[in-house]
Order: structure tokens, then sequence, then C-alpha cells
């Protein structure tokens, strides 16, 4: 026997895909030897110095995969010995490819945070747009409802809130930078990853600060055409409705108020109203919501295509509002030649929106004034007319959703084109070019109407506006992907170019033709004949970035990624154009050492850590660095009537060139495991985030004189935080099987300085200049800020006894004097809540029995608080309806309550100042999606020359539970995305996200 | 290139009138200088039953957070930073005659004397700003007297450089003239006790005889009286489609004070003022109006809510005033005419020995009150300095009632603490009971700037 035998072999997976990284150990008991190596990029290896004659056990195993043993291998002298081995996937996890930054790994080889979301898990949801379908999913993703409006999108962080600027994480759909991802039909994902930690998010430099969202939507496959089709209808209500004094009993508490007041009662007889009007009925109903969704995909070898379209129809619960989306994707990839490849990728969509007069920012709005109308007052009167409040301050919200006609539609088009060429081993080049143009316009036409004295318009308006929007971004990247023995190296080299720009005119006009109200062809400008106006802006910002990215495995036990990005962009001054943001994380797959071999219950255990720097140039306006006039400030000048109005200009910011980047340094360590035959899989990760210099307005003295403060680099704020996610899957081969997957998520945010010390913002104006958040050294951002109350006094002496309290009598709050100087005044606020969960979990189920499916998803929040503004006017004792539960307990005599005050209509102890008063715990669980689904059995389906057939019934935001008193524990921004990132989790009535019932069909051939 | 050509300086120029109309504006639109100047008087009341802030301004309950206070803080230094850059730029602007510059320069500092002169009012001594300034702004309070010698300072320089009434083109109407400058000036001293100088200067616009008394009171308040021949200053306001936004310039007193048909019904006046009207003196219709009255237009009033059960006449807007806005009626704002001035000479001569040239002057005022009607006001006939003062005060009451200066009449005499405190006791209320002398004469200088200044700024003893 001779020592001179060579054994080629080449691994694949079962696809017949090539697998390098595949170790291989080749053991002979005579000799006790053994040799190990791995296979190369090509999926190869080579054992030399076998003993010819000589029998091998020659072992096969990787991450991922069942460890394949060829036994009693014969070596034969002086041929060449081959073999060929295909190895069976035993955990489809960790083999996931996951989108990463430019390209894709190998889930196992991630050594960032990165969550992950499977199609599937979205395709069946009886939804419209795909934010929904991320509540719950990914452990540290949160996402919070801002507004139930058909097409409004929901407010979306990762890990906590980082800045007091825009927070949004970036969200890139197949490479394409993407501002709406609701454009985006949900049945055409395929995936959604989000890039959690700063190491993972790096190579998006100054964009990844809040996160990345990867969107890859769904491609073909070689092999006859496929159809999917898809539907589905279902009903909308409203989730809960508040309980509201009734007729009598709001004329009994005015009544009472007002004679508290010293003022006449308004009601003669409160008895004669009964019930009344219940004005929740009057603007809220039931609503339908269809969407159908067709797709066709197929391919040859390399060249693949998928078409879809799909068409969303959905009125809102509250009158006036609906929703409509038309969207069309294209996709298709072509192999020219072996070593080329191109493709493209177009997202086409179009929404209409109805929606009703300043339903969100303003307190006045329509659900706001349906809880504050007097229900004495009908909503038509017999002969026909709006009923009127007798009361100045509230108007008719039925009237006013009638007679304002507001329509928004919008178009983008988002597409890209790429190109793809091998250069050699294992080195490739892509371009891919991005764009996104889309065209907005509105319409809000007022006719001339009267309801009453304060709700009325005598002049016919119409206005109009006009938006686009254009960017683009040029991606060129080289990689490089090799395996060298047992390393494995991939790079990454890129160069970005991206172009941002848009602009909007706006124009206006009176007194249209008297009929146009009732037709709609004569609601154009060019019919106005008075007050004629017009407006404009834009913005344009321009960007150029450098990044590179090397990953090293050895032995795919210790890895390695080294992220570089350098971004310039024309936001900022001359003086800090450019921002360099590095990153490295490390992973040591503990699994593989010989001393955890031999643990048979573990099948994956990696340990990874890893740090990274993030710019953030937020929501900067363009023209931060410059200094601002404010122009055409009108004055007249002349007498009487003939008075001209002439236009002035001041500066109204000051220019700072010395901005940069907000920077967010973050450290990640986290836990990967797999266990009992990958059946449990846990990930567990410790991050500590840290963001300086955020770009901030700081508020200067008002003496400066100038309206608006400058823009500096501020601040730091902290989130750190802890994220869990287990999860558990069952045997599939039998008829009942099950996946069980649960996340949890602590967060601790808290801003650690602001440059000018002691200064604060404020924001969450509830009424006319009274500010309820926060945001200040030491506390959450956007904390609510007021008094602490210490129940009611019950008499006199109680009062003598208290802190002075001016206006206190009987009956009123007694509020805690926290600093202790014997008098109520504002030193003694203080810190009353924070809008931010401390807990967010979700936990979700796909159980299959034979051919019917269940999924359940549950996701819920804690430790946070909401303000509800909304309380404010029905907890008054002004003109407004109150809130029953909370009015029923007013204090009406000694001993008589401890918890709401008197009623008086003037008020005199400020009772509704901002305190705790008006504070509620945040914190709910919610079965926020049910469905049960029934698929027809193959051997039904081929009958039917069908690939599947599956009937379901679904329901969304089915139950709630919590102890939160209004519509919707989960509140989001005031004024959506576009609103103030510091007015969170204050609840002004916002229009609440519906229940929805709904039944389906996918079918696929 | 902002303010270095004849153009922008224009621009510039303009912006700093515009505070005017902005004064103290809380929300948009503002216009709450009657608030301070009236409805913390016994004069009117807030009837704020939707706006509490108001109403704690009104009882003196109000604390630094408040945002009456923070507005009027903000709002006046914009005006200020907007007149210092007019102050300080308006020489060096390429292109321009010597006179325009002087007279740009002189109008930056009759309005920066205003602004600042509303400050001293409302909070007492404030930091004076002179200059656009973008570091070391935070300086503490300078004194209430300098803040005043400031304002002199500032009006003496501006005086001789601005033109008079008869000199000044029509459609200037609306900048400040000598007679302007004068007026503020007179106010000003009469605000610190200073009769001899309030003698000399409303002694030199009477002198000048470029104003008289309107024969008609009422004419005061319509469009048609703007710029009468009593008129001394206005704030200007217009109506113009273009511009209903921003920050309403066509939106006088009309939105805020006008009835609920229009307007928002704030400031009524109260039985108190309706009582200190002497019988049949035509002023009482031309200042407040119950529901039931027939109004000047024609029409049939109706004070809605109105806790008092009285709005003020004055800012109403008559039927063939109404424009295609309502709210917006452009009707303008009487910040100093003849009438005020009058009662300021004789309160100053009286008090330095002129008892006759008082008297004289003040049955000036009540002749023209007459309005023909010899049955009614009859001359007062007094020359007792004691009891000639009473009866100035009385007049001033009532022939400017609601035009913004009884709370700063009553804080100037050392009266508010009685007068408040007897008007809680006579009727039974909450309003004037918290006033406390040495305390309430000011109001809280806004927590936001005390903290922002990192405690340079001060609080007003007692808050």
């Amino acid at each position: 026997q001779q020592n001179d035998g060579h054994l080629n072999g080449l691994v694949t997976d079962i696809k017949g895909q090539i697998l390098p990284g595949v170790t291989v150990i080749a053991s002979t008991n005579g000799v006790q030897k053994t040799w190990n190596t791995i296979t190369n990029d090509k999926g190869k290896f080579q054992l030399s110095g076998l003993k010819t004659g000589a029998s091998y056990d020659i072992t096969f195993s990787s991450v991922g995969f069942k460890k394949y043993t060829e036994s009693n291998f014969v070596v034969k002298s002086e041929e060449t010995n081959s073999i060929l081995v295909r190895l069976e996937g035993n955990n489809e996890q960790l083999n996931e490819i996951v989108v990463v930054g430019y390209g894709s790994q190998a889930k196992r080889d991630i050594t960032g945070s990165v969550g992950s979301i499977s199609g599937e898990q979205i395709e069946n949801r009886s939804i419209g747009s795909l934010d929904q379908a991320l509540t719950g999913k990914v452990a540290g993703l949160s996402v919070s409802n801002n507004s139930g409006t058909p097409g409004a999108g929901m407010m979306i962080r990762v890990r906590g809130i980082g800045t007091i600027n825009n927070s949004d994480p970036l969200y890139v759909v197949d490479g394409n930078p993407f501002s709406n991802i609701n454009n985006l039909d949900p049945q055409d994902i395929k995936s959604v990853e989000i890039l959690k930690s700063a190491s993972a998010a790096a190579i998006y430099g100054s964009r990844g600060a809040n996160g990345v969202v990867l969107v890859t939507t769904k491609k073909g496959n070689s092999g006859a055409m496929k159809t999917d089709f898809n539907v589905f209808t279902g009903v909308q209500t409203l989730y809960k409705k508040l309980e509201m004094t009734d007729a009598t009993t709001y004329a009994q508490y005015y009544n009472q108020a007002l004679v508290a007041g010293g003022q006449k009662p308004a009601f003669k007889d409160p008895l004669s109203y009964r019930k009344g009007t219940d004005w929740q009925d009057a603007i809220f109903r039931s609503a339908p919501i269809t969407r159908y969704g067709l797709a066709l995909s197929g391919g040859k070898g390399e060249d693949v295509y998928r078409l879809s379209g799909s068409y969303l129809k959905q009125e809102g619960t509250l009158i006036g509002t609906a929703y409509s989306k038309l969207s069309f994707s294209l996709n298709s990839a072509h192999q020219m030649k072996k070593w080329l490849k191109f493709g493209e990728n177009f997202n086409y969509a179009y929404t209409t929106q109805n929606s009703v007069s300043d339903y969100n920012s303003d307190s006045r709005g329509i659900i706001s004034t349906a809880l504050q109308m007097s229900p004495t007052v009908p909503v038509k009167n017999a002969d026909g007319s709006y009923g009127v409040s007798p009361f100045a301050n509230t108007y008719n919200p039925v009237a006013a959703v009638e007679n304002i006609q507001h329509l928004a539609k919008d178009w983008q088009l988002a597409g890209s084109v790429y190109g793809q060429a091998d250069l050699f081993k294992g080195l490739n080049f892509k371009s891919q070019f991005n764009i996104t143009v889309g065209n907005g316009r509105s319409r809000s036409y007022t006719p001339v109407y009267f309801v009453s004295n304060s709700q009325k318009e005598d002049v016919s308006s119409l206005e109009e506006t006009a938006s686009n929007h254009t960017q683009w971004a040029w991606e060129n990247t080289l990689n490089y992907n090799r395996t060298f023995g047992e390393h494995r190296i991939e790079g990454l080299l890129g160069f970005t170019g991206q172009h941002s720009n848009e602009s909007f005119i706006s124009a206006y006009g009176q007194n249209l033709p008297a009929d146009a109200a009732l037709n709609p062809s004569l609601q154009y400008l060019d019919l106005a004949s008075a007050g004629m106006s017009v407006g404009g802006g834009g913005d344009e910002w321009g960007m150029v970035s450098y990044y590179g990215r090397i990953n090293y495995g050895f032995k795919n036990t210790y890895l390695a990624t080294l992220n570089l990005r350098r971004d310039g962009s024309s936001k900022f001054g001359a003086n800090n154009r450019f921002g360099t943001f590095p990153s490295f994380s490390l992973g040591w797959r503990l699994s593989n050492e010989p001393f955890l071999k031999n643990l048979s219950f573990l099948n994956d255990l990696k340990l990874r850590g890893g740090w990274g720097a993030l710019g953030n140039a937020g929501s900067l306006s363009t023209s931060a660095t410059v200094s601002t006039l404010k122009v055409n400030i009108p004055y007249p000048f002349g007498a009487g009537n003939g008075q001209i109005i002439y236009l002035g200009a001041t500066p109204s910011s000051i220019g700072n060139n010395d901005l940069k980047w907000e920077s967010t340094k973050e450290t990640d360590f986290g836990i990967d495991a797999s266990l009992f035959d990958n059946r449990i899989t846990f990930t567990a990760d410790y991050y500590h985030r840290l963001t300086t210099g955020i770009l901030i307005q700081l508020p200067i003295l008002a003496s400066v004189g100038v309206r608006e403060a400058p823009f500096v680099n501020g601040g730091n704020v902290l989130n750190k935080g802890f994220e869990f996610t287990l999860g558990y899957r069952s045997n599939k081969n039998h008829d009942f099987s099950y996946e069980l997957s649960a996340n949890l998520a602590l967060n601790h945010n808290e801003v650690t300085s602001l440059t000018n010390d002691g200064a604060a913002f404020y924001a969450g104006e509830i009424s006319s200049g009274v500010d309820v958040s926060k945001t200040a050294v030491g506390h959450p951002i956007g904390s609510f800020y007021g008094y602490m109350t210490d129940g009611i006094f019950q008499n006199q002496q109680q009062i003598n006894q208290a802190a002075k309290q001016t206006g206190a009598a009987p009956g009123d709050i007694r509020f805690k004097d926290l600093n202790g100087d014997g008098v109520i005044d504002d030193k003694d606020q203080t810190y009353i809540g924070s809008p931010w969960a401390k807990y967010t979990y979700g936990f979700s189920a796909n159980l299959f029995y034979k051919n019917i499916d269940l999924a359940i998803g549950i996701n819920g929040r804690g430790g946070n608080q909401i303000y509800s503004a909304w309380k404010h006017s029905s907890n008054s004792s002004g003109i407004s309806n109150y809130y029953a539960p909370d009015k029923l307990q007013s204090w009406t005599g000694e001993g008589s309550g401890n918890k709401e005050p008197r009623v008086n209509i003037l008020d005199p102890n400020n009772n509704m100042r901002p305190s705790n008063r008006w504070i509620q715990s945040g914190a709910f669980l919610r079965l926020n999606s049910l469905q049960i689904g029934y698929s027809l059995p193959k051997s039904k389906l081929e009958k039917l020359g069908m690939s599947r057939l599956r009937f379901y019934l679904g329901a969304e935001n089915l139950l709630t539970f919590t102890k939160y008193d209004g519509y919707d524990p989960e509140v989001g921004m005031r004024d959506g995305n576009d609103g103030d990132p510091l007015d969170v989790g204050i609840d002004r009535a916002y229009y609440p996200r519906p229940r929805t019932f709904s039944a389906g069909l996918n079918v696929s051939f | 290139t902002f303010f270095t050509t004849p153009a922008t300086a224009r621009q510039g120029l303009i912006a700093a009138y515009k505070t005017l109309q902005s004064n103290y504006r809380t929300n948009y639109p503002g216009y709450v200088r009657w608030v301070f100047g009236d409805v913390c008087s016994d004069d009117t009341r807030a009837n704020g039953g939707d706006n509490p802030d108001m109403i704690q301004v009104e009882y003196f309950v109000a604390n630094s957070t408040n945002p009456f206070f923070e507005n009027a803080w903000s709002t006046l230094y914009q005006g200020i930073h907007a007149s210092n850059l007019v102050v300080e730029k308006s020489p060096f602007v390429q292109g321009m005659d010597e006179t325009t510059k002087n007279t740009y320069v002189a109008e930056g500092k009759f309005l920066r004397a205003y602004y600042y002169f509303n400050l001293v009012q409302i909070f007492g001594g404030v930091p004076l700003m002179l200059q656009e300034k973008l570091s070391d702004y935070n300086i503490p309070r300078n004194s209430k007297q300098e803040i005043y010698n400031q304002i002199e300072k500032d009006l003496l320089e501006a005086e001789p450089n601005l033109p008079s009434r008869d000199a000044q083109d029509k459609a200037d109407y609306g900048r400040a003239t000598k007679g302007a400058a004068q007026a503020l000036l007179a106010r000003v001293y009469l605000m610190q006790g200073k009769f001899t100088e309030t003698e000399t200067w409303t002694k030199k616009i009477i002198d000048s005889r470029k104003y008289s008394l309107d024969p008609v009171y009422y004419h005061l308040f319509t469009i048609d009286g703007e710029y009468g021949p009593e008129s001394i200053f206005e704030i200007n306001f217009q109506y113009d489609a273009r511009f209903y936004d921003e920050e309403g310039s066509g939106d006088g007193d009309g939105r805020t004070r006008g009835p609920l048909s229009y307007g928002w019904g704030y400031d009524a006046p109260t039985q108190d003022l309706v009582d200190a009207f002497e019988p049949m003196d035509p002023r009482k219709k031309a200042t407040v109006y119950k529901t039931g009255d027939v109004l000047p237009d024609g029409t049939i009033a109706d004070v809605g809510t109105s806790p008092t059960g009285y709005l003020c006449t004055k800012y109403l807007i008559l039927k063939n005033e109404m424009p295609d806005q309502p709210k917006s009626s452009g009707k303008d704002q009487n910040v100093f005419r003849l009438g005020h001035v009058l009662l300021w000479y004789a309160e100053a001569a009286n008090e330095n020995g002129h008892a006759a040239e008082a008297l004289k002057t003040l049955n000036e005022i009540r002749k023209r009150a007459r309005e023909g009607n010899e049955q009614i006001l009859p001359d007062v006939t007094t020359l007792d300095k004691t009891l000639l003062r009473e009866a100035i005060w009385k007049e001033q009451r009532v022939e400017y009632a609601t035009e913004v200066f009884r709370f700063f009449d009553l804080i100037r005499t050392n009266r508010a603490a009685k007068v408040l405190g007897d008007y809680a006791k006579k009727y039974n209320d909450q309003k004037g009971r918290e006033f406390k002398a040495t305390i309430n004469e000011l109001f809280p200088v806004p927590q936001s700037q005390i903290n922002l200044s990192r405690g340079v700024l001060k609080q007003n003893p007692g808050y």
C-alpha cells in the first residue's frame, strides 16, 4: 500500500447548487489518521496522500446541512478517485439567504443584527399595505398606528428613537431607495429584512442611522408560466365607541357648571332631551375593503420574468374618507452571455385618497368635534338643515365633512435597470441605475354654505396643489467572492451618486360658479373670479458615496465583517460636507469548536459582536446652512379703502456653516443558537446606541428677534436595550405541525445632553400655547411634563392646610407641591410619562392540520404612557360633551369622590392644566391578525389543473386588551409621518384603526 | 444683499411695521393688546370660555408659562429686531438719498421705541437689544429706567427727522410722523409720571394745529374715519385675498372682538364701564352694545354668549365695510388720536398747576362728545386740583374706553389695587380679587426665556 492516492470531489446541495466551505474529513481506522479540508468556491475539494486500497469513512459537514458520511470508500490505486456528494439541508432558516446591503449573505454567516420577515407571513394577510405586516414580527422593530385613515402610513422605529429629527428608517426595495413602501402590493413581497445594528446598516452610511428596511420583491422562476390570483373582500368597523354622556346628562352637567360659575343655566328642561344624538354614530360607518391581485411569472433557464397588478379599494370608517390603489410591477432578468446578465424592476402605483379636513392636526378635527358636540343637537333638523350647536366653538361635524371635498391623487413610478458581469474568478461588477418619479395632485373645493354663524363659507374657493419628485441613484459595485482552502473572502467596493429634487406649486381662487358644488367639471381655477393666489416651493440635494466591505470567514467558524463608507452631501456647509462611517463585526461559531462538537443537541451556536458608526442628515432642511429671509411680509400704507399692501422682508433664520452629520455609534453583542435538530432557534442581542450631535434647532432667546432658531449639532441621545427571539418548529412530517415564534425587545431611551444646558424642547400642543411634551437631558425624547395630582379637596380646611393654590375651592384637584415652597406654581411640574414603550413583544403561530392552516399574530407593548388629550375637552366643565365614565365620578360634595373635580365653567383652579390626570398607561396586548385557511388537496387540484387553491377567513385588529380609555392605545405621531417627531403618544382622538373581517381566495395554476 | 439697496431697505422697513399688526399675537390671528390694556382692568372681561389662559391673565393668576407672556415677549422682540436693522443698516444703503436715509432711521427708532414701550409696560425692565446681535445676546435685564431712557432717546432723535402730518403723502399714511413720535413720547412721559415733559409734548401737538377733533365721535371708529383730522397714529389693516393667511393683514380687532356672527366675541365690556358713562352720553352707544340694540348700520345686535351682556361697538364691522371675507374688514386700529392727547395734556397741566388750561381742554372733549346736544354732559367747572384730577380720570375712562389704555392708566396712577379690589367686592367676583399691589403691576417674564438664559434673566418679584 502506498500513500499516493488522490480523491477529488464536488459537493452540491439537493438542487445541484455548488456548496463552498463544506468541511470534508476522511478517516480510516487502520491508520488512525484524519484528512481534513474544505470545499472551494466551486464546491470542489481534493484530498491527497491517501492510502490506495484502503477504505475510508468520508464525512461532509456544513452548517445548515445534514451531516453525510460516505462509508467504506475504497481508494483505488493510480486512478483518479472522484466523488459527487449532494448534501441535504437540515435547516431552512440557517440556509436562508438574507439580503444585506448591496448583496446577500447566508443567514448563518451574518455577524450583525438582522431581522427578517418572509413573504409567506405577508401575502396571506388581508391588508392593503406593507407596513401593517411588520407589526410584532421582529424584535426591536416598533410599528405604531398614526391614523386609521385609509392609505395613511404607520410610524416605524428601529431600536427606539435616536434623534428628534426624522426617525424613519431607510427603505430600500430591490436596491432602490424608496420613499413610500406602501405603494408596493403586499403580494409582491418576497422578504423584508431589517438591518438593526449599526454594523449591519453601516454600508448605508449616512442614510442608515435609523435602521434600514430592505424589501425584496418576488421574481419569476424557471419553468412554465405560473399564474397567481388573489382576492379578498372584507368589512371594516369601528373597534370601539367612547362612552359619552347622553343629552339629558350633558344638559344637567352643563347647567351645574354654569351655575357654579355664577352664570344662568343654559338648558331649561334637561329631561326633555333624553338620549339625544350619538355623534359617533353620525360620523362612523362600516366600510368595505377589497383587493384583487394577479401575477404572472415564469422563465427559461436564467431568463425569468414576473408581472403583477393589483387593485385595492377601501372606504374609511369615518365618513368622507376613502382610498384606492392601483399598482403594477414588472421585473425580469436575462442571461445574455455566460458572464453577462441584466435585468430590470419597475413598480408603478396610482393612489387616490379622499380625506376630511384636518382630522389629524386640528384639535377641532372631525372626530374630536364629534366627541365634543352637544348631544342635544340633532344631526339634521326636521326641515333638512344641519343641527347647530348653541355654543360658538363646536361645529356640526357631519356638515363639515359634507361641505368640504378634498381629493388627492398621486402616482409614482419607481424602477431600476442593472447589468452584471462576471469578470474573472469570483469577481463581478454590477451597475444599477435607480429612478423614482412621482407626481401628486390634490384639490380642495369649498362651496358656499351656511350651517351657522360660526360654520359657514360666504365665498366658494378651490385650492389645487401639484407636486412632483424625481430621485435617481446610480450604484456601481465590484464584488469579489472566493474561497481559498479554509478561508472564505467576500469583498465589495462601490460608488453611488444620487440626487433628489422635489417641488410643488399651489394655486387658490375664489368665487366659482354657483353650481360648481354639484358639478365637478366647473371646479377649475379659470372659473374663479376673485382672490387668486399662488404659492410654491422645492427642495433639491445631491450625495456621493464611496463604500467597501470585506467579509472573511475561516473554517466557517471565525467570521468578520468590515465596512467603510464615505458620504458627501450638498445639505451641509462646505466646512463639513463629507463624513466617514466605519464599522466592523465579528462572529465565532462555537458549535464548530471541538469542545462543543459532541453536543448532539446543539446544531449551531454563534456569538457575534460589532461596532459601527452611522450618520444622519435627518430632516435637515437644505437651507440650514444659509441664513434665510422671510419675504412677502405684507403691510398696508394709505388711508381708508385705498390702502395698498406692500411687501417686506426680514431675516428669519440664521445659517450655520459648521453643521455636520448627526453621528450614531452603536455596539451590539448577540448570540444565535439552534438546537434539537434545529427545532428551536434562539437569538438574543444587546445594543448600546449613542447618537451624538443631533441636528436640532436649539431654541434661542426670543430677544434675538429671529423667528427660527438656527440648526446646531446640539445634543446626544442614548438608546440601549435587549432583544430576544425564540422560535420552535415541529416536525413537518405529521398531519399536524406548527411553528411558533416569539420576540421581546426592551429599550431605554434617554437624552444625555443638550448643548445648551437647561434647554428643553417643548412640543405637543394640546390647546392654544399649552405644550405637554418636553425633551430634556435625563429623560426620554418627548416625555410628558406637567403637575402631579393629589386627590380632591374635600373641604375648605384641607385647602387651608395645603400649599397655596390660587382659585382652589372644595371639589378642586389638589396638586402636589413638589418643590415644597408652599405654593403651587409652574416649578411644581415634573415628568409625568413617556410615550416610548419600555418593552414591546410579538408572538406568531402558524398551525397546519392536513389542509387547514391557522395563523395568529399577537403583539403588545408596555411601560409607556398616553397623554389623553381628547379628555381635555370631554372632562372639562365647558361646553363640550363629557366622557361619561369619568364624569360620573365628579365631586359633588364632601366625601363624594376623590378622582374627578367639581364642575365649574370657569375652572378657577385650572383643573385642566397638564397633569397626570390625563396620563394613562399605554400597555396593551393585541390579537392583531387571525387567519384560517383551507387548501384543496393536491389530488383534487390536479383535476382542476391548478397548483393551489386556498380559501381563507381573516381578521385584523381583532381584540385588544388594555386599560386605556381612548379608541386605540397604539398612538403614533401627530400629523402622520410628516409630523413633529416630538409629538408622539398624545391622543387627540385620532382616526382609529378599524377592525376588519375578510374572506379571501388564493389560486395558482 | 439684503438691506444694501433701496428696494431691499424698503422691504426691511415694511417688515419692521408688520409687527404692529401682530401685536402680542398668541395664535394666528393675534391682536390681543387689549387683553393687557382692557381685560386686566375693570372695563372688560375676557369672555374666554374656550380660552382659559386669557381668563388667567384677567384674574392675575397666570403663571410664567402662560402663552400670552411668551407671545408678547417674542413678538415684540421680532419687531425690535426688524427695527434695529432699519436703524443700523439704512445709513449705508447705496443709492438712497440722505433725507430718505434719515427718515428711515427715524422710523426705525420710532418703531423700536413703540415696541420697547409695550415691553416695559408689561414686564418692566427687559434686555436692551439695539443691534442685530447674533452672539453674546444672553444679557441680563436692563432696569426699567434704562429702557425708558432709551425710548425717550430714540423718540427725541426720531422726531426732528419725521415728516409732519401735512407733509406726508397720502399713500404713506401709516408710516410714522412727527405727531406720532410726539404723542408716543408724551404717553411715555405720562406713564412715568413726568408731568412737565408730558405737558410740553402734548402742547406741541396741540399747538401745531395740524390735528382737530372729529365732530362725530363714532366716526373715528369706521373705515371712513381712518386718517381723519383727529388721527395721529394708526395700525393699518387692509383685506387682500393674496395675504389672507399671512398673519391676517386684513384682520383688525373685528375678528377677535367682533360679534360671533363673524368674530370671536372676546372682550366683553363690564356693567361697571357701562355705568361709568353719564346719562345720554352718545359715547356709550359708540362703545358698548347689547342684544337687541340697533347698531350704527341698522342691524339688530346679538352679543351671543357674552358673560356681561355687552360687546364693543368700536370694533364692529359695519355692513358697508364688509369685504368678501367678513372677518377681514381692513379696519385700522387707532393707536393715538387728538382726543387721547388732549386728556393727557389736561391731566399734566392740572398736575403742573395750570388748572384753567386743564379745565378748558377737558371741556373741549366733553363738548365734542355732546355732538350739539346741550342737554347732556355739562361742562366741568371745578378748579380744585384733586376734584379736577378725578374729573379728568373719569373722562379718560369713558372717552377712550376699550382703546387699551385703562389698565396702564390704573397702574401709572397707582389706583389698580383699589379699583380692582373694589370691583371684586362690589360684584362679588373673582375678577380683580387676586391683584396684589407691588406684584401685579408687572406680568411675569416668560419661563421659557428664563430657562433659555440659564438664569441670566431674573423673574419679576412675586412670581
